[in-house]
């Protein structure tokens, strides 16, 4: 490389200089990369759903086409593979049979767990978007999952803790936490904290949120 | 993703961000796109991330696509930049005599070359590549690299005027 080459490099990295805080997030990006995803899944569902839909009209449109104008009951047996299509039988079978999310495999607990986050996000939409609680980045192994979010409610602001430990792990203990075993046999705990006057935030939508994670973790 | 590819997604944007960011910056002249094109590009690597294994590849992706972004973008009416060949304004000109205003000087100056030779230029004095590595980031010939760099660096030294010296010589 020349002199020239040099300086030039030497201009634009002063050039670009020592960049101001950022306007993005770690949390950010993996909370936009999983709405992505999110929303490709519904896509292609309703895009399958359609597939399938189609697929059953042509089955019933030639089932007539076979037997004549007759609307009897032998069009029914034509009917039935719409009705007992994967899709639907799939869709019914999503919430009440899928594995628990269970321990992490990383080597340190994740502070701001997405897959955690967006089952909470799941059960208390109002959290969509909200930013990232600060926290300490000391490692502390065992496989568990946290959520910790800066949250407002009722004009009051406060953070939001959503702790999820392992079989065999203590549970958190947190004032005013609530807890439940979960469907992995671990513990999941749920606490709000108000920052400032005023009740914490969510308090009351806490227990129904433990509802909902303790049988997806 | 399952775990462990989150967790080394998560460092791999630590270490990088804000080389990102900087590359972001001087492909678009503002922080705020800078940011927006660097926030894009990390959450399209983070939803191809188990595809790409090799580090090395990891970066060659990132610029490939903060690239093309920035570029493509360049390319919307709206958002369609004025090229000038008139030297940026005598006070800023004045003003790159201080080292602090030189940085100014050069993002104003790169906002008027065009932005395929501008993304160009910042591969290759910013990111360091040569022009085998310039060319595979922007999927072009070593041939239009070099014409590219040219080109840029001309149309460079001629919206500067004498701003900067480091440019007033030509470069091959």
């Amino acid at each position: 490389m020349s002199d020239q080459d040099d300086r030039l490099q030497a201009l634009f990295q002063d050039a670009a200089g020592t960049p101001p805080e950022s306007g993005f997030s770690y949390g950010d990006v993996t909370r936009a990369s999983q709405r992505i995803t999110r929303r490709r899944r519904v896509a292609l569902a309703g895009a399958a759903a359609v597939v399938v839909a189609l697929g059953g009209t042509g089955v019933v449109v030639a089932a007539m086409r076979d037997q004549g104008t007759s609307t009897s009951a032998a069009s029914a047996p034509a009917a039935a593979p719409e009705n007992n299509s994967p899709l639907m039988g799939r869709s019914d079978a999503a919430g009440a049979a899928s594995a628990p999310l269970g321990p992490s495999n990383a080597e340190c607990v994740v502070k701001h767990d997405p897959q955690l986050r967006t089952l909470v996000e799941q059960v208390l939409p109002e959290i969509i978007g909200a930013t990232d609680a600060a926290i300490t980045l000391e490692c502390e192994p065992g496989g568990g999952r946290q959520v910790n979010v800066e949250v407002a409610d009722a004009g009051v602001s406060g953070l939001l803790n959503v702790t999820y430990e392992p079989q065999g792990r203590p549970p958190r203990s947190v004032a005013g936490a609530i807890s439940a075993p979960t469907a992995s046999g671990g513990t999941v705990t749920v606490s709000s904290e108000a920052v400032g006057p005023g009740a914490a935030p969510f308090a009351a939508k806490l227990p129904a949120v433990l509802a909902y994670l303790a049988p997806r973790l | 993703m399952d775990d462990v590819s989150e967790q080394e997604f998560a460092e791999y944007f630590r270490a990088r961000r804000d080389t990102v960011r900087r590359t972001a910056y001087l492909l678009c002249g503002d922080w705020h796109r800078a940011d927006d094109h660097a926030q894009a590009s990390f959450v399209a690597l983070h939803r191809h991330w188990s595809r790409i294994r090799e580090p090395g590849a990891r970066d060659a992706w990132m610029r490939r696509t903060l690239t093309r972004a920035v570029v493509d973008e360049s390319r919307r009416p709206w958002r369609r930049e004025r090229f000038t060949a008139d030297p940026i304004r005598d006070e800023c000109v004045a003003a790159a005599a201080e080292g602090v205003a030189t940085r100014h000087v050069l993002v104003d100056g790169l906002r008027s070359v065009p932005p395929r030779q501008r993304a160009v230029l910042v591969l290759r004095y910013l990111e360091g590549l040569d022009i085998a590595g310039t060319a595979a980031a922007l999927g072009c010939s070593e041939g239009t690299v070099k014409s590219q760099t040219s080109h840029g660096l001309a149309a460079l030294r001629l919206a500067l005027g004498d701003a900067l010296d480091d440019l007033a010589e030509g470069v091959a």
